[in-house]
């Protein structure tokens, strides 16, 4: 079983490398049993998008 | 510095606060502040140098930031090539502490740890007191989380890139990215989004 403690560090893995298709797959079971998870990776995700703002604010006109 | 009026067809005060930027986004990658002011000054000069490459795509600004970020990143490569980055110093073991207390022994988070919705993204992206937090969150991450953090994210080098300008292993350098992110995770939490409503 995929705890919700590997899970965290698959979303995070999964950013910086595909992830194998094993990986992938408890990724997707966990994330559609566990809403804490899908919480956490939708927080993931805004921190993603929040970097990428980031850069463009900085290097574009006010 | 100063320039000559009618450069890239800005006037001085606009330079000088292109200038600003970019030691102020210098000075968060490198975490040295003479360091940044070189760093700028060299991409000031190139930029001048390069004027006639400038075709007027992109904005003044994002064009003279591409430069700006290359002259980091050599800065980086230069600067950093000693730096062991392996060692868990204790701010890192705190902060894997902090992380590893968010969870049961079996791996499943705690009751009260729960992650929260943290509401809709656009929303709080186009609030400036947002991004005062995201700077503040970001500068306070230790020293070589923040050094690989931001050349993966900020910098926006591929991970191996990132690996290999710092000398760390592909498997640490992922370890180091998930701390980071944890990290700052934790600070918005802390910073921005508060205690939360849980279903």
């Amino acid at each position: 079983m995929t705890s919700c403690k590997e899970v965290t560090r698959l979303l995070s893995l999964k950013n910086d490398r595909p992830l194998s298709f094993t990986e992938a797959m408890r990724l997707k079971l966990h994330l559609a049993l566990c809403e804490d998870c899908t919480a956490y990776s939708k927080q993931m995700d805004f921190i993603e998008r929040a970097c990428k703002q980031f850069v463009q604010r900085s290097s574009s006109d006010r | 510095m100063t320039v000559a009026g009618g450069t890239f067809g800005l006037d001085n005060a606009l330079l000088l606060d292109i200038r600003r930027d970019m030691v102020r986004f210098a000075a968060l990658q490198l975490k040295d502040d003479q360091l940044a002011e070189d760093v700028v000054q060299d991409t000031m000069i190139a930029a001048l140098q390069g004027q006639d490459g400038f075709g007027g795509k992109s904005s003044v600004k994002t064009w003279v930031f591409a430069i700006l970020r290359n002259k980091i990143i050599d800065a980086i490569r230069v600067r950093l090539r000693s730096v062991n980055f392996s060692a868990l110093g204790s701010e890192e073991q705190s902060m894997d502490e902090t992380f590893d207390s968010l969870f049961e022994a079996n791996g499943h988070w705690q009751s009260a740890q729960r992650p929260t919705p943290w509401g809709d993204p656009e929303e709080t992206l186009q609030q400036e007191q947002f991004w005062t937090v995201f700077e503040v969150c970001l500068t306070h991450l230790p020293e070589n989380t923040a050094r690989v953090f931001m050349m993966r994210e900020i910098l926006e080098l591929d991970t191996s890139e990132v690996c290999a300008t710092l000398n760390i292993s592909v498997s640490n350098c992922n370890v180091i990215l998930h701390r980071a992110r944890n990290g700052l995770r934790q600070c918005l939490q802390t910073g921005w989004f508060g205690a939360g409503e849980r279903a």
